[in-house]
């Protein structure tokens, strides 16, 4: 993730105090702090650098809190034909035995990047957090391209979300009305230092891997962040929504077709 | 201890040398411990199951010879969160009804509030189980020493998480503070979080029980519940406690009612002379958590994952260092102290300038569960968390009084 995680509750007479209330934020917080750490391949004291460096000499078993994200990241990958992988080009090769729990390797050149769904994974578990503590109207999001609509705002009975023009930020290109809904932004935008100058790569070039050929934007929506997170950037590979699309969900690929 | 990411990403701007040449341990056994592969399995217990309690299971799922079979704590609610880590445990609310009822959990791991402690680890012990305790042992001075008579006569291991002594990376600079520093000039520590210390209560919970650290009459505040892990290292480095402790705090953030200091500094003395310095505060994040030592031939600064030692241009070159690994901090060339990070980095566990492979916690716990299974030593006693504990309450007294 590594990136900025926001947070907005909306104060209810029939809630906690303030100072409760920001105690449940700053516990919110933490739990996503806490998901970074266990999720990111950046840390070598990680969880998942652990699973990495194990899981193709042994099977990992993996608890449930975290065998629900692999089994979805699995399921996307199978329902996308291989445009979101966590495997970085490996799918084939992650057996996840449903008795047991356990993840393994079938080889030792897989190493698992949850960059694309972890952020929505974080998000859901930060939303539960907050039902669990009363909290039923707030917005939270993390990088400006993920975040959960929790019930309405003051004003309003929708969280107002504005998609800048990729051209000029300062200008908003699109306008969503969201309410009980996640919503998720891939953007294939330049990134210098990235393969061919792209953040997101299409693993399924075979001849090692490269970034897509045509620029897009799509915008996801759902009930989980966890699954708008992944197929935002499956939409971006594929650049249709293919019939394995869940029901439930919807998505838009904003003007920058080309 | 909770420990800042911000740490690393702050200090590691640039990775100088490559990994190749001389490993500086021995043993890559100790950064990836393992239980003996013949070990029989051991059913542990985690009582307290917040924020630690939860951290500790998650390092307990990568021992493969460990079972969680039990979790106890007071509050359904957590008792709910935690289950998700470790789905075939049961679940109970009351310690003595968990010892009573599971006389095959050979080991407890105990993550309550501090005050809490004592009663538990006693009652652990006497019921002739190995026992874990999380730092600082408890609240009081009485209770430090109470514990530390019912450890020493055991039978079975009784084990004080002071993580910095199981810390490989601690451990290969332990010795350099007295070998390669010389005499010592200064101490210096600090733990930087920007945080209110509040805990919404859960269901049927009191608001003061929630925030234990908040109430005087049981915290041992940020001395005692942040502090005396750090402490611990120094003394634990040097091989001696300091003898005279003074101390200062205030609200400098946080004024909603508390008495507890959200901002604290703390001066300990050894008879020699050396001092060190400790500051904590939940107003500012800046620098996160680390210890750096001055002698008079280098400096040592100690980030969790992470140390590097930083030389006088007039002190002596060791053999090793020509080819350890160097990475630029804060302006300054240190040498990595890393256990074995060529054998590593040939094996692909470890990329150059990273950390290490597990959170100190886990070498803690790994320690522990050696102990009980192959008989190794004990990393921290009782008798040492005692003296750190003490340390800690001494210090929060000291801010207390001002």
């Amino acid at each position: 993730m590594g990136t900025r995680f926001e947070l907005a509750i909306v104060i209810d007479e029939a809630q906690p105090s303030e100072a409760q209330l920001r105690a449940v934020g700053e516990l919110v917080l933490r739990e996503v702090g806490d998901w970074h750490q266990r999720l990111t391949r950046f840390e070598s004291d990680s969880w998942l650098s652990h699973v990495n460096r194990t899981a193709a000499d042994e099977p990992v078993p993996l608890d449930d809190e975290v065998y629900p994200l692999i089994a979805e990241a699995i399921a996307v990958w199978r329902d996308s034909n291989g445009a979101f992988d966590i495997a970085r080009g490996h799918g084939a090769a992650l057996v996840l035995d449903p008795d047991t729990q356990a993840l393994r390797f079938l080889h030792d050149r897989v190493s698992l990047d949850l960059g694309a769904i972890g952020k929505g994974h974080a998000l859901d578990c930060a939303a539960q957090c907050l039902r669990q503590h009363g909290v039923t109207r707030a917005f939270v999001q993390g990088g400006t391209s993920s975040g959960i609509a929790m019930g309405a705002p003051p004003d309003g009975r929708s969280w107002r979300i504005g998609l800048s023009s990729s051209s000029d930020p300062s200008d908003i290109a699109e306008v969503f009305d969201l309410a009980d809904l996640s919503f998720s932004v891939s953007d294939d935008g330049s990134q210098p230092g990235a393969p061919g100058g792209r953040h997101i790569v299409d693993h399924r070039q075979t001849s090692g891997v490269r970034a897509l050929q045509a620029p897009r934007r799509v915008v996801v929506t759902g009930p989980s962040a966890r699954l708008t997170d992944a197929w935002s950037t499956a939409l971006v590979v594929l650049g249709e929504v293919p019939p394995a699309f869940p029901d439930g969900y919807a998505a838009l690929f904003v003007g920058k077709e080309r | 201890m909770a420990r800042t990411p911000h740490d690393r990403r702050t200090f590691i701007t640039r990775t100088v040398g490559a990994l190749g040449g001389l490993a500086l341990l021995p043993s890559p056994s100790l950064l990836l411990p393992r239980l003996l592969a013949q070990a029989k399995s051991v059913r542990v217990a985690v009582i307290g199951t917040g924020r630690q309690g939860r951290a500790i299971l998650t390092e307990l799922q990568k021992i493969p010879q460990v079972e969680v079979a039990a979790l106890c704590d007071r509050s359904t609610a957590r008792l709910d969160n935690a289950r998700a880590r470790a789905p075939k445990a049961a679940l109970v609310q009351d310690h003595r009804a968990l010892l009573e009822a599971s006389p095959d959990i050979a080991a407890i791991i105990v993550a309550t509030p501090t005050h809490l402690h004592r009663a538990i680890v006693e009652d652990a012990i006497a019921a002739g189980r190995h026992v874990f305790c999380e730092s600082p042992l408890a609240a009081t001075v009485e209770d430090c020493d109470a514990m530390a008579a019912a450890a020493a006569s055991a039978k079975t291991v009784c084990h004080a998480g002071f993580q910095g002594r199981s810390n490989p990376t601690y451990r290969r600079a332990q010795p350099l503070v007295r070998s390669e520093l010389r005499d010592l000039v200064s101490w210096f520590g600090q733990s930087h979080r920007k945080t209110t210390w509040r805990f919404p209560a859960g269901e049927g919970e009191t608001d003061q029980a929630a925030n234990w650290r908040l109430d005087p009459a049981v915290s041992t505040g940020l001395a005692g519940e942040v502090g005396a892990q750090q402490m611990d290292v120094a003394a634990w480095c040097r091989g001696s406690y300091p003898s005279r402790i003074s101390g200062r705090g205030g609200i400098r953030l946080h004024k909603d009612g508390r008495t507890v200091a959200d901002t604290i500094e703390v001066d300990l003395t050894w008879d020699d002379g050396v001092s060190m310095r400790y500051e904590a505060t939940l107003a500012n994040s800046h620098g996160g958590a680390f210890e750096l030592v001055h002698g008079i031939n280098g400096s040592i600064r100690f980030a969790w994952t992470h140390a590097w030692l930083f030389k006088e241009a007039d002190a002596p070159t060791q053999g090793w260092e020509v080819y350890a690994t160097r990475q630029q901090v804060l302006d300054q060339e240190g040498i990595v102290l890393i256990a074995n990070a060529t054998q590593l980095a040939e094996q692909g566990q470890l990329q150059a300038g990273a950390g290490l492979p597990h959170p100190s916690l886990y070498y803690a716990l790994m320690d522990f569960l050696k102990s009980v299974t192959e008989g190794e030593p004990v990393a921290c006693s009782f008798q040492d968390g005692a003296r750190s504990s003490i340390l800690g309450i001494r210090a929060n007294q000291a801010v207390m009084a001002g």
